[in-house]
């Protein structure tokens, strides 16, 4: 992608994520993968700073013999999502005004 | 590479981490591969074992960023909840160091005597040392003299003409002479190795003390 990504977007995304269903990492790299080009490598970290920033908290689960560990947003993840969507849609439109020729 | 391989290559690379931190990485992992239809391929799209590896310690700060992906640190939005959780978690320690210093006061009476106990009990064993090595030296040293003395005088012994006397004079001297000689290698040797040694390792000792504190 020409577009680089930032690790606020990364947040961004991975809280929108979690926060229509609670889900697991295998998961949410196929979702992310969906809709950027992202390594496979890249989200551990992501997952790792959003549970010590208190914005995500884990639990596991059983799931065919095997253990998931399912993620959740806490209310302070909620919080940052709804600072992000506010910030990206502003930020979109910026971006959006300029790309379509639109005059301000 | 199987997915053991893949594992126990990443626990080598991520080694340097707190053992919290590694196990956590390995199980994301391992379940990932799980998840995942066909392992060999997601081992094949996950890169290598360094790579993974890398992108956690990088983030963690730990080495410098390898990878080409542009991951710019932006956390600005939760700075400010970051530093007042840090000092909430500074006032924390100061109150424990205000109580381990509160409980060392209480129980000096009983860590004092036990303190002043093993100083003296060192300070005997190095002065018992210390004296046996210098009874050496001196012994030898008198033993060696005494024993110059006696060969010297029986010369005097021998021009009286009282052979005997003087012979066994003579004899007894050079053994004497002998054993000081014998007993002055270790001794001298070790009093003057062991003794500068012995204050050179105090004034370091003393020296690292200071320093900690």
């Amino acid at each position: 992608m020409a577009f680089p990504i930032s690790a606020s977007l990364l947040d961004a995304l991975v809280l929108a994520i979690v926060s229509k269903e609670d889900t697991y990492g295998y998961k949410i790299t196929q979702e992310i993968r969906e809709a950027i080009d992202m390594s496979e490598s890249t989200l551990y970290p992501v997952l790792r700073r959003l549970l010590k920033d208190e914005c995500l908290e884990s639990y596991d689960k059983e799931y065919m013999g095997r253990n998931r560990r399912y993620y959740r947003v806490t209310t302070a993840g909620a919080a940052q999502l709804s600072l992000y969507r506010e910030e990206w849609k502003s930020h979109k439109q910026k971006v959006d005004r300029i790309m379509e020729g639109e005059n301000i | 590479m199987t997915k053991e391989q893949f594992i126990e290559e990443l626990k080598g690379y991520l080694s340097v981490l707190p053992k919290e931190e590694l196990e956590s990485a390995v199980k994301y992992y391992e379940e990932y591969l799980e998840e995942s239809e066909d392992a060999d391929d997601a081992i094949k799209s996950l890169g290598s074992a360094k790579n993974v590896a890398d992108q956690i310690l990088s983030d963690m700060g730990r080495v410098e960023t390898s990878s080409t992906e542009n991951i710019p640190v932006v956390t600005e939005l939760k700075t400010e909840e970051n530093t007042k959780k840090k000092k909430e978690k500074k006032g924390l320690t100061g109150l424990e160091t205000v109580l381990i210093i509160i409980l060392c006061v209480i129980t000096s009476p009983l860590w004092i005597t036990l303190a002043v106990a093993a100083f003296a009990i060192a300070f005997a064993i190095i002065v018992t040392v210390l004296t046996l090595l210098l009874a050496i030296a001196l012994a030898s040293l008198v033993v060696g003299v005494a024993g110059i003395l006696g060969f010297v005088v029986s010369f005097g012994v021998l021009a009286s003409a009282d052979f005997a006397t003087a012979f066994t004079l003579m004899g007894v001297s050079l053994f004497m002479i002998a054993i000081g000689a014998l007993l002055a290698i270790p001794g001298w040797a070790i009093i003057l190795k062991v003794i500068p040694a012995f204050f050179k390792g105090l004034v370091s000792l003393f020296k690292k003390i200071f320093r900690i504190k």
